[in-house]
């Protein structure tokens, strides 16, 4: 094996040996997200990904740490050094970074820092087969070979279990404002150029604005609305979470109860009570390209015809077509052929 | 090669019915000039060239190239430089190239959620050209953004200087339609923020045409920024600007770009731009801070200082958009410029931990000491990208094997150092062979197993990225005992 760059290497083995090679198992976090996709077969062995963090590298913008490890541990030794990850943990649980990956799920900071799939550059997680297998480099930059960290966010534990990951992280801005107003959040997401975070309710506008004291200061400066400082975001419903895509939240709204949802303006999702009705009759949000839309020049070779809004009916919920369904389907399948690797969980 | 046969003369025919037998070509000329890309030393043979318009007729060559058993290789504008879309007959069996660059429209802009979708023939800087007037821009810049397209984009998930801050291709990629191997459509990712299933769309991005051929690609679309400061500075060492590089990540501020010419190279590309680089500097740094203009004087001044503390002898910060422009096009002239040193030049592009990017520096200038090769660098130096260039003449054989032999010590270099082979511009042919060095054999295995989620029958580019060694065997018995189907 080539230089690991990684100081737990046999208690990564020993992780592997515990997975095995047969058998089922499911890898266990801090159950905080544990029904999501499903419960595992309560026949399948727990195993859990080993703890603690290896390094953390400032100047590298990027920290090791196994996949075992409590989230919020990693929080406060990287505000140690000044960094960050874009991840929210609130009070209960404890929630550990292997899982916050498997379940795949942003910060609702993602529209200034991205998606957590962003976060990762390297992984280190046992297969099916009980083998220890690395994927992309401990580099914040790489495209030596496929992107096998980013396919195992969000992949729930069921193509391999991970037990140690490199992530990129952020120099901690210094300031950090959340404000409140009820201007329209659509068109203070125009006026604000990195806003962090913009959650409206139906009635009010949430907006996080995040760096140096003179960045959040410029930024306040554009917004044209009245606004008051809050020290906190509002509390998001945990019930369920809407995925659409950004345009399609001010339609989505009109069915919902102002104030029984907060939605991630820009993002896409909707945070909602579990007892409310999430898909209204009629309306449905497709991930397909504008399939019906195709530019009339392309058929008679004509000028190129620019289009500035969106045409797309939206699908809610959409199942995936057949073939994509199939490649999905095949993509569990080759990486655990004896359907070991938490059974019972689906994400399809 | 089955060039003159039977069987190659029909698929040529069932080609030319499919599509406007003007855009299916297998004279000698396009067998050439389609059988290399912008790496030049890999020559492989286009067997025949398609030029389709619509996703339907990719469909159609993909299906027939499937029928008669020959390998396909997706090919946009040919500027990669890694030999992706260098055309390897597989089993003797002549590629079909399916060159994109006529599906070169862009379908939609959805100026409020600042997502367009486009054709992978788009050139990069067209689209971004295109959106200006909407005060948006697609962000990665590679310096070969006038002539790339964005489904070379997608496949090499390019870097650019301004990757810095804004991150690569992948983060600016929605959604892909496919045409998989099998010639049906796909469609992978979405414009919601949390799509059904695994994320394919990632696995896709940086497949290098392993997986199938893109034909429709939903980008993010970026704001252009307010205000912009663009900082050049001249150092006495290498080191020195190095060193400038780290202390300035280290701050906390991220610059737009942070890129590294050394003396060499600066001195080629101003006799060639002539943008006023401090041709006396033993390398010179490009930076570019970005957002409100408040924020950026105060990280334009943070980065003067620090070059001032690093022993900077110059330093300017350009006054008017023409300035900043000539810049930058001294910058993404670099290799053209290098003509004028040699007719040939090979290129690397392994990245190391930003911190060990002096002691990198270093090593490859004696690496190219003991191989009696002249290297020139320039690097996106905030991400560790080096991109340190031999030039050469490619006619000299005992030349051309001690540069290639210097390239490999090279990207062995970076590996050992913590990095990894490639930061932007993928493994391809040329690379392939090294991936080894950075990965175990189980490791490499596991890579093939998700190309072949893809493409089970490996029609899509063979043999390229993965060493011919690391192919998965056991999916297909594993599957088998499983009581399951192969494909
Ligand atoms: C109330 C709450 C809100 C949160 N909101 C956010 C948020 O907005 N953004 C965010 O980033 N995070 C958020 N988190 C954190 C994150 O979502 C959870 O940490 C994560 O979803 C579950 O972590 P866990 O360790 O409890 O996993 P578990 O609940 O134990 O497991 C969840 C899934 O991950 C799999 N899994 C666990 N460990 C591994 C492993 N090592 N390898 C492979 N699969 C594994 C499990 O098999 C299971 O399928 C939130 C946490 C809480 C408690
Ligand atoms: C002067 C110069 C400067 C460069 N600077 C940079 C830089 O700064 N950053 C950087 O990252 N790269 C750079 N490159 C490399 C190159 O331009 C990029 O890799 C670019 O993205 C390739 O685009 P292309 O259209 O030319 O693709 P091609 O070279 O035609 O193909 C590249 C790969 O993509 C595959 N492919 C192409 N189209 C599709 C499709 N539609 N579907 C599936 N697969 C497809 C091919 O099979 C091949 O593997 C530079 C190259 C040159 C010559």
């Amino acid at each position: 094996m080539k230089e690991s760059g990684s100081v737990s290497r046999s208690e990564l083995e020993l992780f592997a040996e515990e997975v095995g090679p047969e058998g089922p198992v499911c890898i266990v976090g801090g159950r905080t997200h544990w029904e999501v996709g499903g419960l595992p077969d309560p026949s399948a062995r727990e195993v859990r990904a080993p703890s603690g963090i290896v390094q953390v590298l400032p100047d590298e913008m990027m920290v090791r740490v196994r996949a075992g490890t409590p989230l919020r541990e990693l929080i406060i030794a990287l505000e140690e050094k000044g960094q960050m990850i874009p991840v929210d943990v609130d009070q209960q649980g404890s929630p550990t970074i292997g899982g916050a990956l498997s379940v795949g799920w942003s910060s609702i900071r993602r529209l200034r820092w991205g998606p957590i799939r962003d976060l990762v550059l390297e992984i280190r997680y046992v297969n099916a087969a009980g083998k220890l297998i690395k994927g992309g480099a401990p580099v914040v930059k790489n495209v030596s070979g496929f992107d096998l960290p980013k396919v195992f966010v969000g992949s729930l534990g069921t193509l391999g279990c991970l037990a140690e990951v490199v992530l990129r992280t952020q120099p901690r801005p210094r300031v950090a404002k959340w404000i409140v107003t009820e201007g329209n959040p659509f068109e203070i997401r125009k006026q604000l150029f990195r806003p962090s975070s913009i959650l409206w309710d139906g009635i009010k506008t949430w907006v996080l604005l995040e760096g140096s004291g003179r960045e959040v200061q410029a930024e306040l400066a554009c917004l044209r609305e009245h606004f008051e400082e809050v020290d906190a975001p509002p509390h998001l419903p945990k019930g369920k979470r809407v995925s659409l895509r950004p345009s399609a939240i001010k339609q989505y709204a009109t069915s919902l109860a102002p104030s029984s949802y907060v939605a991630e303006i820009g993002v896409g999702l909707v945070h909602l009570d579990s007892n409310v009705q999430s898909t209204p009759p009629g309306m449905a949000l497709s991930p397909l390209p504008p399939g019906s839309i195709v530019d009339p020049a392309l058929q008679d070779g004509g000028s190129d015809t620019m289009r500035t809004t969106s045409t797309a009916e939206p699908t809610l919920g959409a199942s995936l077509p057949t073939p994509t369904l199939a490649v999905h389907k095949r993509l569990k399948d080759f990486f655990d052929p004896m359907g070991r690797l938490n059974p019972g969980r689906s994400l399809l | 090669m089955q060039l003159a046969s039977d069987g190659f003369a029909s698929l040529v025919g069932a080609l030319q019915s499919a599509l406007d037998p003007s855009r299916v070509r297998s004279t000698p000329i396009e067998n050439v000039l389609y059988g290399r890309d912008a790496l030049g030393s890999a020559g492989g043979s286009a067997g025949v060239v398609c030029f389709p318009l619509t996703t339907e007729e990719v469909q159609e060559c993909v299906r027939i190239a499937g029928r008669y058993g020959h390998p396909v290789i997706p090919r946009g504008s040919g500027t990669g430089l890694s030999g992706g879309a260098v055309p390897v007959p597989d089993e003797g069996l002549a590629p079909v190239v399916i060159v994109t660059t006529k599906m070169n429209r862009v379908i939609e802009v959805d100026e409020d959620e600042r997502i367009a979708w486009v054709q992978p023939g788009v050139l990069n800087l067209d689209l971004s050209r295109k959106v200006a007037h909407l005060g948006l821009h697609f962000a990665p810049d590679p310096s070969s953004q006038q002539a790339c397209t964005i489904g070379g984009n997608v496949a090499n998930n390019s870097g650019g200087p301004h990757c810095l801050s804004y991150g690569v291709t992948s983060s600016h990629v929605l959604a892909v339609e496919v045409v998989a191997p099998d010639g049906s459509v796909l469609v992978l990712g979405g414009l919601d923020p949390e799509p059904v299933g695994y994320d394919l769309r990632a696995a896709f991005v940086g497949s290098e045409g392993t997986m199938g051929i893109a034909t429709r690609i939903a980008v993010r679309l970026t704001p252009l920024p307010p205000a912009v400061k663009t900082v050049l500075l001249g150092f006495p060492t290498l080191d020195s600007a190095a060193n400038t590089v780290s202390r300035i990540i280290a701050t906390g501020y991220v610059p737009a770009a942070m890129e590294l010419m050394d003396q060499r190279i600066t001195e080629a590309v101003e006799e060639f731009v002539h943008a006023g680089l401090p041709v006396d500097a033993a390398a010179i740094l490009l930076v570019e801070v970005d957002g409100t203009e408040a924020a950026v004087e105060e990280a334009a001044r943070v980065v003067a200082e620090i070059a001032h503390d690093e022993s900077a002898i110059s330093s300017q910060i350009a006054q008017d958009e023409a300035t900043r422009a000539i810049w930058w096009k001294a910058r993404k002239s670099a290799f053209g410029a290098l003509a004028r040193i040699a007719p040939n030049y090979y290129l690397h592009d392994g990245v190391v931990p930003r911190t060990r990017l002096t002691e990198t520096l270093r090593s490859v200038c004696d690496i190219a000491d003991s191989f009696d090769v002249t290297v020139v660098n320039v690097a996106h130096a905030g991400d560790g990208n080096l991109h340190p260039i031999i030039p050469y003449d490619g006619r000299d054989q005992d030349q051309n094997e001690r540069v290639h032999e210097a390239g490999n010590k090279i990207a062995q270099l970076c590996v050992a150092n913590g990095g990894a082979l490639s930061g932007e511009h993928g493994i391809g042919l040329e690379k392939r062979d090294l991936m080894g060095v950075l990965f175990g054999d189980d490791d490499l295995v596991e890579q093939d197993r998700l190309r072949l989620v893809f493409d089970p029958e490996r029609i899509m580019n063979p043999h390229k990225v993965l060493p011919e060694g690391s192919r998965c065997s056991e999916v297909a018995q594993l599957l088998a005992r499983a009581g399951k189907a192969w494909a």
